[in-house]
């Protein structure tokens, strides 16, 4: 996270390139394992000014965090609307941003500003499979791959004349999925920039202790 | 062999039969016992694999169970924001209160950089560094949970691990549970074995038990230790002494090696196998008596008929005639017993041809010589009188020799029919000899007994012709009267045989002993038997008789004549002695000996200056014997004086038995130099005219002639002119049985040469002979006083 801290300092080089021709950044995310495109994958590049602030909402429905994943600007408000009848118990230990949402339903009383960049990853005490994830970034240059793992960051013109690009990678299935994987990409590129990932398996939907129980079972 | 012959039948039946049942019996026992061990030992391991199961079974479930509760616990919110809270206290206490709910012996968790977050009571120190030695972290990571049993500080513990995995938080819960004696007692219970636990130490490879109060004696966990390092591999099934055991491998890691050790004690199950074999053993040995007893009774069944018969044998040999034993059993026994009876009958056959042939004489059959003599023992036993008749046939050898064997049977059959003819019916008749009868008949003496002899003598004498050849026997018979003549059959024999001698030297037909001859013949036999011992042994003395010259009395020569004192029967006379002795030839002996003794002798008075001759009487034998000459040469060798003063003197009778012989030896003795002189003449049949062919030069008139000379006309008539006679034909005249003055004074007027007689001297011993020199000395006057004058 502190890496991103030194993005300020990269600033100062931003008008030398204040002359370039506005561009795009195309990234192509593929799972370094088995070369297959990765969708889904949040792309951020630690360049340019930073984003407002905004106001995000990350529901409750069908026992599931709608989205699953959220990318946000720091100090951005998110709320946790519960869509579902049942009540829910939204939290999370993350060091980016640790909040207890007691049960509730319908809409808890206040949103929550997430004020540290990171990667905030998000439960619900009474359902263990609910799992969200909100990324906090102070960057404005953001994209997510398609279907084909493919991305693009239109660059603005500051950021399009630095040679070495520092771009973060984020995705659910990233063996750690609390930190962001960092990248550099050499400016200017001929076509889209290939990236690999190191991603875990598709997790099975059942749970820990079905996989335990299963197990024994089989003793 | 030996053996085999000496346990006989029924111990040979006894003792294969006992074998064979002990062969059986104790394989049959052998292999029981192998099957009970055996059926011990697969049990055992059956219970023991089924330990291993229950134990396996438990641990599972009680590492289920574990992981139950620690899933619960790392869902727990609350624990989950204890330890998301980063106080290190509040996640330590909040760890330490789950611990305590999960029943975990202590606790601990590592953050995703493997930093400890929190702890709870006082994990052992080398606890991170040992779950990662284990790769617990890793497989917990992958496998949702990772459990382990491992060994620290010397107890058993399962490690048990499971991620917490909360939004936002990722660490690592470590739990440990000890596998104490609380699961070793769940395991005993379920599979009613005993359990210990035990760990390797790293460095010397060796076994300690974890268990602190094993109740347990040091030998057997010793023994258990033993067994485990014995059990290589695979074999983690171990017998031991004392127990059966089954290892199980809880922790087989580098560091740490932890086996459960499922025993079985073999205590209860050995004393019930001994026990068992005990009983077997039991059972074995009744079975053997058992087998012996119907051996016994079998072999006794068998062999009492056997025995039965080996008696029945033994009295045949022994003689009697047993009854055949009763024998039940057919076959075999009962044909031996046939042909044991059989054997008997045939036996008694035999013997009695036997008998019969030892008893009697094939030719004649009539009783034998040990048959007839039976029977006179057996009159001798009764006290009955009889009188034994003896017959020979003198001629049977000389018909046999002539007439044939054949013939001469047919004469014995003849002589007996005419025996059997005469004899009354109550007399007894037996061959005892080649030729010879004897006939027992009832006592009778006198006239009776002759007429009796006469009447069967002539009855057997009278002309009989055998096969167209007439002829007649000549008989002797001789009579005995039993008891009176002979008290036992050797008695009868000896004195028959006397008898038969005595009629045959007399030419009768007929004799009767007489009472007293046979010991006569007895002291005869005897003188002739201790006479060669006392030849030998020196039993004779030597005696000599001087001879004194009738010219002047002095003494020239001895006379030597030879005694005997027998040591039983006294003095014995020479006469007698010198008579059997040339009877029996024993005459050469004492001639030989008389030579010997008298030169020896000899030498002796020589020796003290007695120049004194010997006169030597000889034997008829002794002349017909060419060695005397030599004898006498030998014997005389050193003789110092003329060989003229040694006087043989022969009788009359012995140069008239064969006077060719003698003739010879005299002269060959003349020409030794020695003087002859004819012994006792006058008292035989002596011719003249032999006489002046004679080598002598001296006549010794016999002492019966002499004794009376000086009363006797006639003796002197005889005596004169028989000097006068031998004076003419040139001899010497010797006289011998001077008795007086005046008879020694006739001689000497006559002019005979040399006298002998009780007057000068009695005979005396060699050692006296000095005494009788001065004796005659004395009477020197005497004698040369011519006394009255004679006409």
């Amino acid at each position: 996270m502190f890496r991103h801290r030194i993005a300020p300092l990269l600033l100062l080089f931003i008008p030398l390139s204040l002359s370039a021709q506005p561009t795009t950044l195309a990234v192509r995310v593929i799972d370094s394992q088995t070369s297959e495109p990765v969708a889904d994958a949040r792309v951020i590049v630690n360049h340019g000014p930073a984003a407002e602030p905004v106001s995000a909402e990350m529901e409750q429905r069908d026992r599931q965090f709608q989205p699953k994943s959220l990318l946000v600007s720091k100090g951005s408000k998110v709320n946790f609307p519960n869509r579902d009848a049942t009540q829910h118990h939204v939290y999370s230990f993350s060091p980016a941003k640790s909040f207890n949402l007691e049960l509730f339903k319908d809409q808890p009383e206040a949103p929550v500003v997430f004020d540290k960049t990171g990667v905030v990853e998000i439960g619900c005490n009474i359902h263990d499979r609910m799992q969200g994830f909100i990324l906090v970034t102070d960057s404005g240059l953001t994209a997510r791959t398609d279907a084909s793992g493919a991305a693009s960051v239109p660059l603005p013109a500051d950021v399009a004349g630095i040679k070495q690009l520092s771009l973060s990678l984020w995705h659910p299935r990233l063996g750690n999925v609390t930190e962001t994987v960092n990248f550099t990409v050499s400016l200017p590129a001929s076509g889209p920039v290939e990236l690999g990932l190191d991603l875990t398996p598709e997790r099975e939907k059942t749970g820990r202790l079905d996989g335990l129980q299963k197990r024994f079972q089989d003793l | 062999m030996a053996i085999e012959s000496r346990i006989g039948f029924r111990g040979r039946l006894i003792s294969a039969m006992v074998a064979l049942v002990a062969v059986v019996s104790i394989s049959i026992g052998a292999l029981l016992m192998l099957y009970l061990f055996e059926d011990e030992k697969s049990r055992a391991m059956e219970q023991l694999s089924q330990g291993e199961r229950v134990t396996d079974e438990i641990l599972q479930r009680r590492t289920s169970l574990i992981l139950s509760r620690l899933d619960v616990v790392v869902r727990d919110f609350g624990f989950r924001s204890a330890l998301a809270s980063r106080d290190r206290v509040t996640a330590n206490s909040a760890l330490e209160n789950q611990g305590n709910r999960v029943g975990a012996r202590f606790a601990m968790i590592l953050n995703s950089d493997n930093r400890i977050l929190a702890t709870a009571d006082n994990p052992p120190s080398m606890l991170q560094e040992r779950a990662e030695t284990m790769d617990l972290l890793a497989e917990a990571q992958v496998n949702g949970f990772a459990s382990q049993v491992t060994v620290m500080n010397n107890r058993a513990i399962e490690l048990v691990t499971i991620p917490v995995e909360a939004p936002g938080l990722r660490a690592q819960l470590i739990a440990g549970f000890e596998l104490g004696d609380e699961v070793a007692s769940i395991i005993e219970r379920l599979s009613g074995t005993e359990v210990l636990y035990r760990a390797q130490i790293a460095d010397s490879g060796q076994y300690e038990f974890l268990s602190h109060d094993i109740a347990m004696d040091e030998d057997r966990l010793s023994e258990l230790t033993q067994v485990s390092a014995d059990a290589q591999g695979s074999a983690d099934f171990v017998t031991s002494d004392h127990y059966f055991t089954r290892i199980v491998m809880l922790a087989d890691g580098p560091a740490t090696k932890l086996q459960l050790l499922l025993l079985i004690n073999r205590d209860a199950s050995l004393a019930a196998y001994y026990k068992r074999a005990i009983e077997i053993l039991l059972l074995i040995s009744s079975v053997l008596v058992l087998a012996a007893l119907i051996a016994l009774i079998v072999a006794r069944s068998l062999g009492k008929p056997v025995l039965r018969l080996a008696e029945y044998a033994k009295a045949i040999g022994d003689g009697q005639s047993p009854e055949p034993p009763p024998i039940r059993v057919g076959g075999e026994l009962a044909e031996l017993r046939h042909a044991l009876g059989d054997m008997l009958s045939k036996l008694k056959n035999r013997e009695e041809q036997i008998r019969y042939a030892a008893s009697h004489d094939e030719i004649t059959d009539l009783p034998n010589s040990q048959a007839f003599l039976g029977k006179v023992r057996e009159s001798f036993k009764t006290g009955q009188r009889y009188v034994l008749f003896g017959l020979r046939v003198s001629d049977l050898s000389n018909i046999n020799d002539t007439l044939g064997l054949a013939f001469g049977d047919k004469v014995l059959r003849a002589v007996v029919e005419r025996l059997k003819i005469e004899l009354p019916d109550q007399a007894e008749l037996g061959r005892t000899g080649g030729s010879e009868f004897m006939i027992l008949v009832a006592p009778c003496t006198g006239e009776t007994l002759d007429a009796q002899a006469n009447h069967l003598l002539n009855a057997v004498q009278a002309p009989m012709q055998i096969d167209n050849t007439p002829f007649s026997l000549r008989c002797t018979m001789v009579s005995l009267q039993l008891p009176e003549d002979a008290q036992d059959t050797d008695q009868v024999r000896r004195r028959l045989n006397l008898t038969f001698e005595l009629a045959q030297k007399t030419r009768q037909r007929l004799a009767h002993y007489q009472p007293g001859r046979d010991e006569n013949h007895l002291r005869e036999l005897q003188i002739i038997s201790d006479l060669t011992a006392a030849i030998a042994d020196k039993g004779l003395h030597m005696n000599y008789q001087p001879k004194l010259s009738m010219v002047d009395g002095s003494l020239r020569q001895v006379e030597a004549l030879v005694r005997w004192i027998h040591p039983e029967l006294g003095f014995i006379s020479p006469e007698e002695f010198i008579f059997l002795a040339e009877q029996s030839g024993q005459i050469t002996d004492l001639t030989r000996h008389i030579l010997r003794r008298v030169a020896q002798d000899a030498s002796h008075w020589h020796a003290s200056g007695l120049n004194i001759g010997v006169a030597i009487n000889l034997s008829a034998l002794d002349l017909s014997r060419p060695e005397l000459i030599d004898e006498i040469s030998d014997a005389f060798s050193d003789w110092p004086l003329p060989m003229s003063s040694i006087t043989l003197e022969v009788t009359e009778s012995a140069l008239m038995d064969d006077p060719e012989t003698a003739l010879e030896t005299l002269g060959r003795l003349r020409d030794l130099g020695v003087t002859l002189s004819v012994d006792d003449f006058g008292t035989g049949y002596s011719s003249l005219s032999q006489l002046r062919k004679l080598p002598v030069q001296e006549l010794k008139i016999d002492k019966s002639f002499i004794l009376k000379l000086n009363t006797e006309p006639q003796d002197q008539l005889i005596v004169k002119s028989t000097i006068d006679m031998a004076h003419g034909l040139g001899l010497k005249i010797v006289a011998e049985g001077i008795e007086n003055h005046e008879t020694w004074h006739i001689l000497k007027n006559w002019g005979c040469e040399t006298g002998q007689g009780y007057y000068m001297s009695r005979p005396v011993g060699a050692a006296d002979l000095l005494a009788t020199v001065n004796a005659i000395q004395s009477l020197q006057p005497e004698l040369e006083h011519s006394g009255e004058p004679t006409s």
